[in-house]
C-alpha cells in the first residue's frame, strides 16, 4: 500500500481515507467533541500525511502514523487554545479516583447496592440498544480528554495498547489507569439503564 | 481474601490479561466464584466495552473525498513543498 500511495496510485489514496477516515474522525472528536474542529483536523491530517508520505519511515503501522499525526496537532492546538491539559498534570489526580464511589461499599467493603441494570445479555430491542448508545455517546462526551482519547481508541476502535501508547505519546501504565477510569466511568452512567439483564 | 471494593480496582488488568502475578489471578478467579455482585460488575464492564464497538462509523462526504483526492493529485504533480504551509493546504481543500 506505502509504495502504491508513494508511487502516486490515487486508488490507493482512496482506498485509505475510506479505511480511516471513521478512525481520525472518532479520534478527533475524542480530544474535543466539536464537529466543525474534528471536520478541520481530520482534512489538515490527510494533507499532512500526503505532504509527509516521502518522510514516512514505515517504523509502525500506516494507521498509527496517521492517527499520530492528528494526536500531535490536536493535542498542539487544544493546549494552545486552553482546552485541554497536559497529561502529565492529570496523572496523579486520575489515579486516585476510585473506579467506583466508595459510598457504594459496606465498612468490610464488599457491596452495599449491588450493580444495577445491565448485564452480560444482549439488549432486548433495538429501542433499547439505541437509549444505551446515546447514553453512552453523552457519557463519553463527559469524560475528561485523556480518558475520553483512550477508550475511543481502545474500545471504539479496538486498537492494541501498544498502537494507542504509540498514538498518544503515553506509557503502558498511564494507558490503562485512563482505560479503566473511562470504562468505570461509563459503567457508572450505564448503571440503572436496562439494556439487558 | 480480594474485596469487592480492590476486585473493581483490578477489573481492566484483569480483562486486559495486564501485569496480574498467577496469585493475584488467582484471588479475582475465586473472588468472582463466590461474588455474585463483582461477577455482574464485570460483566457490566464487558458490556461497555461490546456496546463501544456498536458505536455507528462517521464517513467521509463525498465532497471530502474528491477535495483530498484532488489535493493527492496536486501533491503528484507538484514538487514537494515544506509542510508547513497551512494557507496553500486550506486553498486547497476549502
Amino acid at each position: 500500500m506505502l509504495a502504491q500511495l508513494r508511487a502516486g496510485d490515487e486508488s490507493a489514496f482512496s482506498e485509505i481515507v475510506h479505511r480511516y477516515h471513521s478512525t481520525l474522525m472518532r479520534l478527533a472528536i475524542a480530544f474535543h467533541p466539536n464537529r466543525a474542529f474534528a471536520e478541520e483536523m481530520v482534512q489538515d491530517t490527510w494533507m499532512a500525511v500526503v505532504d509527509g508520505l516521502a518522510s514516512f519511515r514505515g517504523q509502525s503501522s500506516l494507521k498509527t502514523w496517521i492517527c499520530r499525526i492528528l494526536s500531535n496537532r490536536a493535542k498542539t492546538r487544544l493546549v494552545r487554545e486552553g482546552r485541554m491539559i497536559p497529561l502529565s498534570a492529570l496523572q496523579s489526580s486520575e489515579a486516585d479516583e476510585p473506579a467506583v464511589d466508595e459510598t457504594r461499599f459496606l465498612s468490610n467493603a464488599s457491596w452495599a447496592q449491588a450493580p444495577q441494570g445491565f448485564g452480560d445479555q444482549s439488549p432486548e430491542s433495538r429501542l433499547m440498544l439505541k437509549e444505551a448508545i446515546g447514553c453512552l455517546l453523552r457519557a463519553l462526551g463527559g469524560l475528561p480528554v485523556n480518558q475520553r482519547t483512550v477508550v475511543t481508541l481502545r474500545d471504539v476502535e479496538g486498537l492494541e495498547a501498544e498502537e494507542v501508547c504509540n498514538i498518544l505519546g503515553i506509557g503502558e501504565t498511564n494507558q490503562r489507569v485512563l482505560l479503566h477510569r473511562a470504562r468505570s466511568k461509563l459503567r457508572q452512567a450505564l448503571e440503572g439503564h436496562r439494556i439487558g439483564a | 481474601m480480594l474485596r469487592c471494593d480492590q476486585l473493581t480496582e483490578v477489573a481492566t488488568d484483569y480483562l486486559e490479561g495486564g501485569d496480574l502475578s498467577l496469585s493475584e489471578r488467582g484471588e479475582i478467579f475465586l473472588h468472582l466464584r463466590c461474588c455474585r455482585d463483582c461477577r455482574t460488575y464485570l460483566s457490566q464492564i464487558r458490556a461497555i466495552i461490546r456496546l463501544l464497538r456498536e458505536l455507528p462509523a462517521p464517513s467521509p462526504s463525498p465532497a471530502i473525498s474528491d477535495a483530498l483526492i484532488a489535493y493527492f493529485r496536486r501533491a503528484q504533480a507538484a514538487p514537494v513543498r515544506n509542510s508547513s504551509q497551512p494557507s496553500a493546504k486550506h486553498t486547497a481543500i476549502d
